[in-house]
């Protein structure tokens, strides 16, 4: 099976403070790492691989320093790496962001399936998948909790909605986008990290895909924002402490019911 | 500029979903400035035409329904032909729709194919008074920031946060439903496409009360009770990633940025200190109330009702005085 795996390179919001003064994510000084839910997306990739063969590319778009991730993916198993960089993309927004992926993706050719996370933690809008796949003109298949390849050609999905569990029997190609509760990723082991190391990285921007400039970035982003705003969250309630548990419980009890929990 | 804003509703076991109604009343808030049209499209295999029209009794000035099987497939790849089509027919200059699981996944394809944005899980909107424009406000993550965004290009859309607007009743005298049968053959391309019926409980995005519990709690045991709350309140059990990582409860309930954002009527948050993921999945909630040891805990400057104690001590009291005022 061919495999693509697109990831996305995030700040550690778990290390990550809120300044107090401004109230906003302070983001000096926080490590860059893979999106958490693109390591379930290449775990699949790498389970699929090692018990069918085939092969696991993963790509990014990014800063030059998104490099680091992709050696973060090389180093759990995957075979190669592309890395779409270079000034002309930045401020892309998720529809110039997959149109560039797109490009990327169809240069790349051919693949059979492509594989990414739900959503990435720190846009939040779980935008850029579906968009690849429209591009592609591709099935997409999101919120998937289960991926089987069960024989040579088709494979078994389920994906969750509101309803429950749908599952679907479909060929290649397709776009899947998983969530975090698919499987557990695996850690690099210190083999992986060294070969990773030596593993080129191929790096490619606007010109040699052929992209035109003014249809990525800034340029190629028909979303603006157009402001952004602090508003203090803080809620200033009432917040009982040093009293009798059954007094609190009451109280807590009453809160609900003054404000209609039923 | 005059607006014609159409809503994509969701239909679901024959009953149109909340969150269409909630979209119009988002809709009606812009009525005063400049949206002049209001349609909701929906797209399915049948149709109960009373239910059909009810979005016509809450600002809606027309309701199209397409009848076609590839809509109950979720096939997204086929269906977005359909409303295309219709967007080509009707031109409208916004297209909204709630950010399901179903219009997360169908509006960045229409949009795709549409060469327009999209801005994700808006819980507000306005128009601008200088240029008509759609102003989308939605939270940006890592604290108070809220971004607004504005679409360059036509239509623009965006998905909306569940739970976040209210249905206003409102009824116009022209008002009409629209039904078409298109009996066109698509094809999925699914060899199988088989629905399982799951357990509601496990919707924490639609849940008005949601009981959600973390580290405090200590272990799976003590996760029971929350469990017991949330069935004395009729509400949904969530947890943090702490929960979900030790297995108290499983990943489809695991509220925050790696998990699902919720926006409950009542968020009641149990022995969880306030992790910066967390705070972003739930901060647009109605009324947050939290009990945790730790006076300093974050979760407290959320919270419009809070409780600085043991919550192993606190909820077995919680519980017990439920109980009592439910055998009255």
């Amino acid at each position: 099976m061919e495999m693509i795996v697109l990831i996305k390179q995030v700040p550690e919001i778990g290390e990550a403070k809120i300044d107090p003064q401004t109230g906003t994510l302070n983001r000096k000084g926080i490590p860059l790492t893979i999106n958490p839910i693109d390591l379930n997306a290449i775990e699949l990739a790498l389970q699929i691989k090692e018990e069918h063969g085939g092969k696991v590319r993963v790509i990014t778009m990014g800063p030059e320093s998104a490099e680091k991730a992709l050696r973060e993916a090389l180093a759990l198993g995957c075979d190669e790496a592309f890395l779409l960089t270079g000034q002309e993309f930045a401020a892309s927004d998720t529809y110039a962001t997959a149109y560039a992926l797109t490009q990327l993706v169809t240069f790349l050719k051919p693949w059979e399936i492509i594989i990414t996370g739900e959503k990435a933690i720190d846009g939040d809008t779980g935008q850029v998948g579906p968009a690849v796949a429209s591009f592609l003109n591709i099935p997409i298949l999101t919120y998937a909790i289960q991926c089987q390849l069960i024989n040579s050609s088709l494979f078994l999905i389920e994906r969750t909605i509101e309803s429950g569990v749908q599952r679907i029997t479909l060929p290649p190609p397709f776009l899947i986008t998983v969530t975090k509760g698919m499987n557990v990723p695996r850690f690099p082991t210190l083999r992986g990290k060294i070969s990773a190391r030596q593993q080129e990285i191929q790096k490619l921007n606007a010109h040699s895909l052929g992209i035109s400039v003014d249809s990525v970035g800034l340029f190629g982003s028909p979303t603006r924002v157009v402001k952004v705003e602090n508003f203090k969250i803080e809620r200033r309630g009432k917040i009982l402490k040093d009293m009798d548990p059954t007094i609190m419980a009451d109280q807590l009890v009453q809160f609900l019911i003054d404000r209609g929990a039923w | 500029m005059n607006h014609h804003l159409l809503i994509i509703g969701e239909i679901r076991r024959g009953k149109v979903d909340p969150t269409t109604f909630e979209i119009l009343g988002a809709a009606q808030q812009l009525r005063s400035k400049g949206v002049e049209k209001v349609g909701v499209f929906f797209g399915s295999s049948e149709f109960n035409i009373e239910e059909l029209q009810s979005p016509l009794q809450f600002g809606a000035n027309y309701v199209y329904g397409i009848k076609n099987p590839i809509f109950d497939e979720l096939a997204f790849h086929q269906s977005t032909q359909f409303i295309i089509n219709i967007i080509q027919k009707f031109k409208p200059t916004i297209i909204l729709a709630a950010a399901t699981t179903q219009g997360t996944t169908l509006m960045p394809y229409l949009a795709t194919k549409l060469h327009t944005g999209l801005t994700a899980d808006c819980t507000g909107f306005d128009i601008d008074s200088k240029d008509g424009a759609l102003l989308q406000i939605r939270p940006a993550i890592g604290g108070n920031i809220m971004a607004t965004i504005k679409t360059r290009t036509f239509p623009q859309m965006a998905t909306v946060r569940p739970n976040t607007f209210k249905p206003v009743q409102s009824e116009f005298p022209d008002s009409a439903l629209v039904i078409e049968e298109d009996n066109s053959t698509y094809s999925s391309g699914f060899l199988k496409n088989e629905f399982i019926e799951g357990n509601h409980n496990l919707d924490i995005a639609k849940a008005k009360i949601l009981c959600s519990g973390g580290r405090g709690l200590k272990n799976a045991k003590n996760f029971f009770l929350l469990e017991e709350l949330a069935q004395y309140l009729n509400g949904c059990v969530g947890g943090s990633r702490v929960a979900v990582e030790q297995g108290w409860t499983s990943f489809p309930h695991q509220v925050g940025l790696s998990g699902k954002t919720v926006s409950p009527e009542f968020y009641i948050a149990l022995g969880i200190s306030g992790a910066i993921q967390h705070l972003a999945g739930m901060q647009t909630s109605r009324y947050i109330i939290a009990i945790n040891r730790d006076p300093e805990a974050q979760i407290f400057h959320l919270a419009d009702f809070g409780i600085v104690g043991d919550v192993l001590e606190i909820l077995p009291q919680v519980i017990r005085i439920l109980k009592q005022r439910k055998n009255k």
